[in-house]
Formats: structure tokens, C-alpha cells, sequence
């Protein structure tokens, strides 16, 4: 059944693509995000880069499904056991967004879905990874340079909130995720 | 003070069978010079013949063995006897033999045991020797040693406590000495004499200790009266009754002795004998509760034996600290360096053995005093050292004079006199050369003579001669000496005086004085084997001080304490003499302080133990110069170190570090454990569970 439906997508993909009508695009945008779990940001730091790739297809005009991943990686110093700590967070988002055309040079998108969020934290000689579901949003601006190129301004937001339990006895309610502003470069196909 | 000693060693009575028969041997006549070998000491091992009981082995297994029945009699008709060392069995969880055979050999049995695959070592009953000192002379010096190792200033913080037992392993204990009796352990769970073992504990009316060699054979009996002078000489110096009127005090005041007799007729120490020895104080410990903190080893020999070492190892896990001599040199009367020629016991690397030296009165190590930087720890006042010997078998003299009693020393094999001495004019008689330094007046009188120019028992013959019915031979430079007549004879009374009271005494004219040369039940004792005492009644005034300390505490307060003395620098590891009162006052226990904090990641999260502990550098240079290991543990387990920090890293004030990455929901236990150049363990902090 899995074969069968990404078979299906993969061929909506291609005929989309083979076409030529501008019905996708690659954006590459470098965020920074603002974490919104207070732990994460005393150990991690207020503000972290976070690079993000994302692929949208246009089946609709105005209207696009798009699917991303995104990064995000901190290294910290526990207080007092000047111990260092690290921590890596990949994201892989897919929703449905709406684009639209504020001029002949700029588009306007917002967009919402899902994420997954795997999380990983290196610390004290341990080890703990996990993943969690949350939701996303966000918003870009597009100023075309060319016909198929642009660059975009973003803003969006990652939630996640779940419970880790990196033994049996501890749970750790931990929030993945935060606010990102981008900056980004994109083309269309 | 001017020590001399004349012509050939001496020979008492109470001096070992065997010492008497070699020292027979020593050259004599008339050859008179000053000998540097102030004891009589002879080595029977080095003589010739074996240094350990032929017939006899102890074995140790290499774990727990449910039977020794296929080494039975019942197997084997050779082999006569097996007893095994039960406390010291349960103690290690190995099982230890001591077998002895009619039929076979020692190298025979060695044999038979080694091919027994479960036999871990194996090895001959091997002998100790005491170190036997030989009693000197009385009344010189007095208690010199106590005042040396600061003892009237540590009484003011200790006298000793009543609850605090030593186990002497030696010749036994006269436990009806004046100067004792009120000091001695008794087992009060046991009826004397009814021939029952009332507390069952598995030996027979052990009141006052045990006998472990009653015989040739190292047969057990009950009795652990002194069968030499040693035990009780020794005993003495740990704990005579003080502040009682009476004789001399020990280092302690109050404190218990129990005696182990260990020495068999032949005059020696048999490892079976003491390794027994060892086990009836830690099994009266461990199961009867009864405070012994010490055991005194007096003894030594040249070789090794995983026996009784483990034996001496086990004690320490009763917080039993086994203090042993450091030996008395060979046969050339000169101490000999352990580092090079160990000697055992005081040699096995077993933290809880203290190898002890001698020094005299000048603080100089004692020239038949064992020495070693890396085997020997400290020494302790070994030379001309007073203390109990068995009733009326010392010797005490003391000249009178217008209400004035003068420290005498009685010359050896001198004649005695009634305890409350002659009476009668002293008449100044020059140097006694001949005949006609001896003015007819002194017939049935007193003379004095200066010391010099001919023998002492030339002086003395001369003076009988002439008619004297005693004799005064006073020095010719300060101080007083010890002397000799070199055999045993029709001697008149005859005791020395210093150059001062000599040179007073003749001013005087023609006094009338009261020449005492009497039989006590004190002696002057020298060797390590009196050093040792010194440090073992130190353990206990401590323990009284004290009692939760553990034996590496004390042990760390006692090499701490000790005073720095340039003689002994490179000599003992610790540089120094023994200074009870200094001991008692130092502060060497490590304050340790350990924190739980919580290291804290984003998800992750992990304890970690804040350790502090802090002392001062100053003391700990010259106390070890060694370093710090921090140990932990989890409950129930066992300790192993986290962090070393040597001395030089240390700096006045506290020294902290982060012990990261403990588990939560676990308890921590830490110490600090105090260790001097050589590694071995002197110290400890107190015990801190987080």
C-alpha cells in the first residue's frame, strides 16, 4: 500500500515537473530559531542557526503542498560540572500552504503542517534520543530576481511539547522547536 | 650521660635458655674495652639449624574448604596432626592449616601440600625471636622514655581508659605483678581454674589471655604466666598502673592488657603460636565484643609466611592494629637496614602494621636498632627503659645519703643486699688500683673509688680485700654508666655514681650512707622490643581519646605526631620519634564534605558529588609528603578510588572537585584515605554518604 500510494506521488511529481509549468520549488533558507523551551535555551543558548530545506508542488495554482527538513544543533556547558553537552534536533515537516501574488516580483505564502521532530541530547557520559509530533506554521515573502529565482524572508514557528524519559524513574516535559526567521534562496521548476 | 660497658655481654637469669647458651659462647677474659653492643643479643638463627620447626607447615587454600579430611591421619599415617585456623579461615574465606607431622619432614610435607592443586602457599613454622633486651642496669635514666615521647603533657588530655585492651604476643604476662595486676584484661564470662570453657569460645579458663605454646610442640594451656621477664617488661611499658604509688606507670595509666603467650620453652615465637595468637584477640573481638585495638609484636625473624601475614591482614578488619619490632641487627650488634634485610613481621605490606625502632636518650638511633626509609615507620624510645619484670627478678640500687637518696646504678653480678640496703661510712679509696688505695678504716665499710685505670671487678676485689663490705665506683666524666664484673661471683654490693655525686660524696668526708643493691620487680630493659610498647600503648591512649576512630586514623596520628629528629631523617619513613602529646593534640583527620548537586542538561540529568576536604600543607609535608585518594562506593559495595591528589598539588585551605556522572536514586559512601611516600595508607577522613 505504501509503494503503491508513493508510486502515485512520485508520478504526480514528475508529470508536474516534465511539463514545465513552474508548478515546483526548492527554497534553502538559513533560520535562526528562538527556542521556546526555557531549559533548552539555558544550556543551548537564546538563539540558534538552523539551515532548512523545503520542496513544494503546486497541483493547484495558489495553492501548494510542500515538504521540508531542517536542522537545528547546540553545544552547551553544564553549569558548575563545566561538563560539555550537545544536542542535535533534525525536523522533517510536510503540510499545504497558499501563495500569493502581491506583484510581478513578489509572492506571498503562508503555509501550515505537521512536523516530526527527532531529537537527540549528549550529555554526562549519556546518550538520548526521541522523536515527538508537533505542528508548524509560518509565513515567507518572495522577491523574484528572476523567473525562477527567488530569495525569501520567513517567519515561522515549530511546536512540539512532549515528556522524554531518559530512564524509567525521570520524566522531562521538553518543547522542541521555537520561533525561526529565515532568509533563503529559492527556485522554481 | 656517659654510657660504658665493659668486657662481655651479661647474662641473667631470665635471659631465654638458648640466648644463655650462645652468649656462653661470646669471647671473655680479660679483654677490656668498650663494647658499642649495649645488649645481649644473639641470633640463634644464625648459628645454624633451621629457622623454623621441623615437622611442621602452615598452609593456606585458595578458597574455602568444606574438609581437610584427605590430609586426615586417617589418609596419610605420616601425618600426625592438622588444626585448622578457624577465625582466620571465616575471616579470609580460605581455609589455613597448620600441620605437623612425626614421620615426615618440613620439606617432605612442603612437598605433599604443593601438589595439591587447591593449595595456594605453603611454608615452614617458621620462628621469631623476641628482641630481647636484655635487662641493662636499674635506676638509670628512670622513665626517660615517657618524658621523651611528651607523656605528662598527653596525660593531661588522657590517662588511658579501662575500656581499651592491647594484646601483648610474647614470653606472657606476670598478671600478679604489683604494677600490673590492676591492669590486666580479664575474661569475666570464664570461672579461673574449674577446667570449663564457660563462654565457649573454645578455649579453657582464658582468663587473663591464653597460653599458645605451653610446650615444644605449641601445645595450647591457659595459663599465660611469663615464663621469661619479656612479656611482662613489655606489658609494663603499655600500661603499668600509674598514679598509684607503686613502681613505674605505662604509657597508659588505665588500659588493659591481654596476655598471649606465645613463646614457646625454647625461648621462640612460632608463626602457629602467634598466628593463634592474632586470632583469639580478633575472635574475642569480633564475637565477645571485648575493645582490643592493638596487638604488640615484640618479635621478629627473616622470613616470610603468607600465614601469618593474612592473619595479621584479618585484624585489620577488626580495626586491630598490629604493632611490631623492627629487629635488633644481626650478628655484628649493628642495626641493619629492612629495606635491604626484611624482617618479619614488621616488614609485611599490611596496612595495619607499624614497624618500630629504638633511639636512646639522645634521640640517636640505637646502634643495634633495625633501621629503613621504606620498611621501617618511626621509632620510639628503645635504650635503658624501666619497666615491671617478674617479681624480685630485677635489680634496683640507690645510694643514701644525709637523708638524700642519689641514682645508683648496681654494677653486674654485683652481691646484694637486704632491701633496705647497708648502712655504714663511705671512705674515699682513690681509684682502687691496689691495696694500698684502701686505708684500713674501710674494713666493714663503704669505699668509693673513681672510675678509670683498671677493671670494675679489680676495684671491687680489692676493696673485699681490704675488708669493705660495699662499694662505690663513681665516674670519672658527667653523668652516670653501666658496668659489669663479667661473671658471676662472691661479689660484694658494689653500684655506680655520676661524676657529681661521686665528687660530692667524697667532699663530704667520711658520710654515713645506705648502699641499696636489692632485687625488684623492675628492670632496665633495652631493644626495639621496647620501642614497640611505647607505640602500642600510644594506640591506645588514643582509642581511649577517641574510640570511633579507625585504625588508619590512628595510625596517621601517630606518624604525624611523631617528632622530626635529624638522626632519623632517611632512616624511618617518618623522620621522626614518637610524641604521644603531639599525637594527641594533631588534628589529622581530614574533614571531608561532600555535596550532591545536580547536573542538569536539557533532557539528561546526572548527579554529581561536590568532594571537599581540606588540611593543613605544612603538617602534611613533614608527616608524609605523600598524597590524598578519594574513594567511593556504592552501598554494600566495596571502595575504589576516583581521584589521587598529591601533596604538591595542595594548597592551604580546601581542595574540591566536581565527582561527576553519579546515578540518581543511588547512595554514595566517600572517604579520603591519607598516604605517605611509600603508598601505604596512614590516615582517613570520616565517611560521608550522599
Amino acid at each position: 500500500m505504501k509503494v503503491t500510494k508513493t508510486f502515485i506521488l512520485l508520478a504526480v511529481f514528475l508529470s508536474g515537473s516534465l511539463n514545465g509549468s513552474d508548478r515546483f520549488f526548492l527554497n534553502l533558507t538559513a533560520n535562526g530559531v528562538l527556542p521556546f523551551d526555557s531549559g533548552y535555551k539555558d544550556l543551548y543558548g537564546k538563539i540558534q542557526l538552523s539551515p532548512e530545506v523545503k520542496l513544494g508542488w503546486e497541483p493547484f495554482k495558489g495553492v501548494f503542498l510542500w515538504t521540508g527538513y531542517g536542522l537545528a544543533y547546540g553545544k552547551g556547558i553544564i553549569p558548575m560540572l563545566e561538563d560539555e553537552t550537545k544536542c542535535t534536533q533534525h525536523l522533517l515537516s510536510a503540510g499545504i500552504g497558499l501563495r500569493i501574488r502581491l506583484s510581478d516580483r513578489i509572492d506571498w505564502t503562508v503555509y501550515a503542517g505537521w512536523c516530526d521532530i527527532f531529537y537527540r541530547e549528549e550529555s554526562m557520559g549519556l546518550s538520548f534520543a526521541d522523536s515527538v509530533f508537533g505542528i508548524t506554521d509560518g509565513s515567507d515573502i518572495r522577491v523574484y530576481l528572476r523567473r525562477k529565482c527567488f530569495v525569501s524572508l520567513s517567519v515561522s514557528y515549530i511546536y512540539a511539547k512532549t515528556f522524554a524519559h531518559p530512564t524509567q524513574s525521570e520524566s522531562v516535559q521538553i518543547k522542541p522547536g521555537g520561533l525561526r526567521f529565515g532568509a533563503g534562496i529559492g527556485f522554481t521548476f | 650521660m656517659n654510657r660504658q660497658w665493659h668486657q662481655e655481654p651479661k647474662k641473667r637469669r631470665f635471659v631465654p635458655l638458648i640466648l644463655l647458651l650462645l652468649l656462653a659462647g661470646f669471647p671473655g677474659g680479660k679483654a677490656r674495652s668498650q663494647v658499642s653492643g649495649e645488649n645481649e643479643r644473639s641470633d640463634p638463627q644464625a648459628k645454624g639449624g633451621p629457622s623454623f620447626r621441623e615437622g611442621e607447615i602452615l598452609v593456606r587454600f585458595k578458597d574455602l574448604r568444606v574438609s581437610t579430611a584427605s590430609y586426615s591421619s586417617a589418609v596419610f599415617d605420616d601425618i600426625g596432626d592438622i588444626r585448622e585456623f578457624r577465625i582466620l579461615s571465616e575471616k579470609t574465606g580460605k581455609t589455613y592449616l597448620h600441620v605437623r607431622s612425626r614421620e615426615l619432614s618440613t620439606e617432605a610435607l612442603i612437598e605433599r601440600f604443593s601438589r595439591d592443586p587447591e593449595v595456594e602457599a605453603v611454608s615452614p613454622n617458621y620462628r621469631r625471636r623476641i628482641f630481647s633486651t636484655v635487662p641493662n642496669d636499674p635506676k638509670w635514666g628512670k622513665l626517660w622514655g615517657l618524658q621523651k615521647i611528651g607523656a605528662a603533657n598527653a596525660w593531661d588530655v588522657t590517662t588511658g581508659s579501662a575500656d581499651v585492651v592491647v594484646g601483648v604476643i610474647d614470653t606472657g604476662v606476670d598478671y600478679t605483678h604489683e604494677d600490673l595486676r590492676g591492669n590486666m584484661w580479664i575474661n569475666v564470662n570464664e570461672i579461673p581454674g574449674n577446667g570449663i570453657d564457660d563462654d565457649r569460645n573454645g578455649f579453657i579458663d582464658d582468663v587473663y589471655g591464653y597460653d599458645f605454646a605451653a610446650d615444644d610442640n605449641g601445645n595450647n594451656a591457659s595459663d599465660p604466666m611469663d615464663t621469661n621477664n619479656h612479656g611482662t617488661h613489655v606489658s609494663g611499658i603499655i600500661a603499668a598502673v600509674g598514679n598509684n604509688g607503686v613502681g613505674v606507670t605505662g604509657v597508659n595509666w588505665n588500659a588493659r592488657i591481654m596476655a598471649l603467650k606465645a613463646a614457646r620453652p625454647d625461648g621462640f615465637i612460632y608463626d602457629s603460636d602467634s598466628t593463634e595468637a592474632i586470632e583469639y584477640a580478633v575472635m574475642m573481638k569480633s564475637k565477645y565484643g571485648v575493645n582490643v585495638v592493638a596487638l604488640n609484636a615484640s618479635f621478629g625473624g627473616k622470613e616470610s609466611d603468607a600465614v601469618l601475614r593474612d592473619a595479621i591482614e584479618a585484624a585489620a578488619k577488626e580495626n586491630i592494629i598490629f604493632v611490631a619490632a623492627a629487629g635488633n641487627g644481626g650478628d655484628d650488634d649493628l642495626g641493619d637496614d629492612n629495606d635491604q634485610t626484611p624482617q618479619y613481621p614488621a616488614n609485611y605490606d599490611v596496612p595495619n602494621i607499624i614497624s618500630v625502632t629504638a633511639t636512646d636518650q639522645e634521640d640517636n638511633l640505637a646502634s643495634f636498632a633495625n633501621f629503613g626509609v621504606g620498611t621501617v615507620d618511626l621509632a620510639a624510645p628503645g635504650v635503658s627503659i624501666l619497666s615491671t619484670v617478674k617479681r624480685d627478678s630485677g635489680k634496683e640500687a640507690s645510694l643514701t645519703v644525709q637523708s638524700t637518696t642519689l641514682d645508683a646504678n648496681p654494677l653486674d653480678f654485683a652481691g646484694l643486699t637486704p632491701k633496705n640496703g647497708l648502712t655504714a661510712y663511705a671512705f674515699n679509696c682513690g681509684k682502687g688500683l691496689s691495696s694500698s688505695d684502701f686505708s684500713t678504716q674501710v674494713n666493714k665499710n663503704i669505699a668509693i673509688v673513681e672510675r678509670g685505670q683498671n677493671y670494675f671487678s679489680d676495684k671491687v676485689r680489692n676493696a673485699q680485700n681490704a675488708g669493705a663490705i660495699g662499694i662505690i665506683i663513681f665516674n670519672n666524666e658527667s653523668g652516670n654508666f653501666l658496668g659489669t664484673l663479667q661473671a658471676e661471683g662472691n661479689w660484694i654490693p658494689a653500684v655506680t655514681l655520676s661524676q657529681e655525686d661521686g665528687r660530692s660524696l667524697v667532699a663530704m668526708g667520711t658520710p654515713q650512707v645506705t648502699l641499696v643493691n636489692a632485687p625488684s620487680s623492675y628492670e632496665y630493659f633495652q631493644g626495639t622490643s621496647m620501642a614497640v610498647p611505647h607505640v602500642t600503648g600510644a594506640i591506645a591512649l588514643m582509642a581511649a581519646l577517641n574510640p570511633g576512630e579507625n585504625y588508619l586514623q590512628r595510625i596517621g596520628r601517630i606518624y604525624a605526631g611523631v617528632d622530626q629528629i635529624s638522626a632519623l631523617q632517611g632512616k624511618v619513613s617518618t623522620g621522626g620519634r614518637l610524641n604521644i602529646e603531639r599525637m594527641l593534640n594533631l588534628r589529622l583527620s581530614i574533614s571531608l564534605t561532600v555535596t550532591r548537586v545536580e547536573g542538569k542538561g536539557w533532557i539528561l540529568t546526572r548527579d554529581a558529588g561536590l568532594v571537599a576536604f581540606s588540611m593543613q600543607k605544612s603538617a602534611l609535608n613533614q608527616a608524609m609528603g605523600g598524597s590524598f585518594l578519594v574513594e567511593r562506593k556504592e552501598t554494600d559495595g566495596l571502595f575504589s578510588g576516583i581521584k589521587q591528589v598529591a601533596v604538591s598539588d595542595m594548597t592551604d585551605g580546601p581542595y574540591s572537585f566536581y565527582d561527576k556522572y553519579l546515578e540518581k536514586g543511588i547512595k554514595y559512601t566517600y572517604r579520603v584515605l591519607i598516604r605517605d611516600s611509600r603508598g601505604t595508607e596512614v590516615g582517613a577522613s570520616n565517611e560521608l554518604t550522599i
